[in-house]
């Protein structure tokens, strides 16, 4: 099943429930744009080379539609297209006043320099620049992609339409970015595991923690999650996986990764190394996987031990492992409302720069924690009330409020 | 064709009821007959106007054009009928077209004659043009009747209407709005 199947699997089973009927389902589910652009560069040695991009915007029903621009070899308008779809159900699940939209250039950037980095995607912007804006579609950072690249984003489309800060977020705090963006994702899937432990009388205080994945989201979720009391017991990175049945030592680890060193060279008293799929496996109170989409197969979801699934990453479980998680009980917290903490962020950036406003970090988390906080019981509301799984009813608050919109505005 | 005609005939025709037999033995001297064939057609809408008929026997129909559509009949005429008055007095060209439903006798009554009489303050021309005037009246109101039920008839139409086909949209707005508010 591919990610675009995968979601739209999710969508129509929330959508049998609600019974929106096979043509309102079709509406919902078809990208409303695709836009696909050929992008030119000169290379620093004079060669000519061409990618290609995309932008696919999906549905705008509830706002300006807002996404991710990733830069990736494997980017393709497949990939785009679902990751679109499930930006759409992201925002209006969390309630933003946005819709969704996805883009990327299949390109491997690590064989760009800087400078044809930054005319690749001043290009880009020309190419698409009709189709984002401030109150059309609003690009985010995403795979590959940086607050530098951002700040280009913002930079060659305030040349054509004024100094517009608010067309693209994630962009860098010196140039109208928000306090507290960088960490908002892993920030926010500790605020939910938080209610979610507090739900069956426990705390994230001592409650042990495996994370798989050490990036942005995975660092953060860790870090906030120890400053919170979790004793995380298994981390891992591409390299492979570190294991410390006490809990791992966390700001030794974060020094020791802000070199950006493989973990498996990771060396301390007690820690043992294990491989990635390993801390899948771990027996712990909460599992996030923070890394690759797909990672929960069938087999794999007849053997995890953990107690519950937080998924930091998109789609990370597929739909057979979903059936079996839900058959052995262990309750999946789905990506849309876990990791829903970078793009509400991402909205108060917008939110500060349109009003020529900046608030501080502890405002942001605040508010980020008030909005997921409400996102979450929402969500817990409907799966108690019709006895849905987590995914389900999480599905059904976010299309439903899109099918609302849809409706309420008229085809 | 003509064919004479004496007043107490004249005085039996309900226009002409009212006048004396002086009056009558005048109109029976300007009375023109005319036999119909059925389904033949005495004047076709458009047609000039100068005279009035009288139905002696036989049923005449009345029919209106209307653009893009079938003629629309609009009345059935029996014995002791006048029509065909409306043009002349309009002085317009014939506003329907008149058929013979069956074998039908008419007698047939020049505008001018009647002009004439008036002119000159004849009791008969007076009389029967009342007459006209009352059958005027008659049909003007039937017609606002029937104008009225129409009316009503459409507006029940527009009230009822969205009772039957429930919008789809709407439907599901209504639904989704109730069911799944959160």
């Amino acid at each position: 099943m591919s990610p675009f199947e995968q979601t739209n699997h999710y969508i129509r089973q929330a959508s049998q429930t609600m019974d929106l009927g096979a043509r309102v389902e079709q509406l919902l589910l078809t990208p409303e744009g695709e836009h696909h652009v050929t992008v030119p560069i000169e290379r620093d040695n004079g060669e000519l080379a061409v990618f290609t991009g995309y932008r696919i915007q999906h549905n705008s029903a509830r706002g300006p539609m807002k996404g991710g621009l990733r830069y990736h070899p494997a980017v393709d308008a497949e990939d785009v297209r679902a990751l679109a779809s499930l930006m759409t159900w992201k925002t209006a699940l969390v309630n933003l006043p946005f819709g969704g939209a996805k883009g990327g250039i299949a390109v491997d950037p690590s064989l760009l320099s800087s400078g044809e980095l930054e005319r690749l995607t001043r290009k880009f912007v020309q190419r698409i620049g009709q189709q984002i804006g401030p109150q059309r579609d609003i690009p985010a950072p995403d795979m590959n992609t940086n607050a530098q690249v951002m700040a280009w984003v913002m930079d060659e489309y305030s040349r054509i339409n004024g100094f517009s800060p608010a067309v693209v977020t994630g962009k860098p705090l010196d140039l109208h970015g928000s306090e507290g963006r960088e960490a908002a994702t892993g920030r926010g899937v500790v605020f939910i595991a938080e209610e979610f432990l507090k739900d069956s009388g426990a705390s994230l205080q001592n409650a042990s923690v495996a994370i798989q994945g050490f990036g942005n989201v995975g660092w953060f979720a860790a870090s906030i999650a120890h400053q919170h009391g979790a004793k995380v017991v298994a981390v891992s990175d591409v390299s492979g996986g570190i294991f410390h049945a006490g809990g791992l030592d966390i700001p030794a680890l974060e020094e020791f990764a802000r070199v950006r060193r493989p973990l498996k060279e990771y060396q301390a008293d007690g820690v043992s190394i294990i491989s990635n799929e390993d801390v899948l496996l771990a027996d712990v109170d909460l599992l996030i996987p923070a890394a690759l989409g797909g990672v929960f197969t069938r087999e794999v979801a007849f053997n995890v031990r953990a107690r519950a699934i937080i998924e930091a990453a998109n789609a990370p479980t597929t739909p057979e492992a979903d059936e079996i998680f839900a058959q052995r009980g262990i309750p999946v917290i789905p990506d849309i409302l876990a990791n829903a903490g970078g793009v509400t962020v991402s909205y108060f950036e917008w939110a500060q720069n349109i009003q020529c406003f900046r608030w501080t970090e502890e405002e942001v988390n605040q508010r980020l924690k008030q909005t997921l906080v409400s996102s979450y019981a929402t969500v817990r509301k409907v799966k108690k009330q019709r006895n849905l799984t987590w995914r389900t009813a999480a599905f059904i608050v976010a299309l439903g409020r899109v099918a609302k919109a849809t409706v309420l505005r008229g085809i | 064709m003509t064919s004479p005609i004496d007043a107490a005939t004249v005085k039996s025709f309900a226009p002409f009821a009212k006048l004396t037999s002086e009056e009558a033995a005048l109109v029976a001297q300007l009375l023109e007959f005319q036999t119909l064939a059925r389904g033949e057609t005495l004047f076709h809408q458009g047609d000039a106007s100068d005279t009035i008929y009288l139905i002696i026997s036989g049923d005449m129909q009345i029919l209106l054009r209307v653009p893009d559509h079938d003629d629309h009949h609009l009345v059935t005429f029996g014995p002791g009928t006048i029509f065909g008055e409306v043009a002349p007095l309009a002085e317009e060209h014939r506003t329907a077209t008149a058929t013979a439903l069956t074998e039908v006798t008419l007698a047939r009554l020049a505008w001018s004659a009647l002009e004439k009489g008036l002119e000159n303050s004849e009791r008969w021309a007076v009389k029967f043009l009342l007459h006209t005037a009352e059958i005027l009246a008659r049909r003007l109101r039937a017609v606002n009747n029937r104008f009225a039920a129409t009316l009503a008839k459409i507006d029940a139409k527009v009230v009822s209407a969205p009772a039957h086909t429930e919008d789809e949209l709407d439907s599901l707005r209504r639904r989704l709005l109730r069911d799944w508010s959160f």
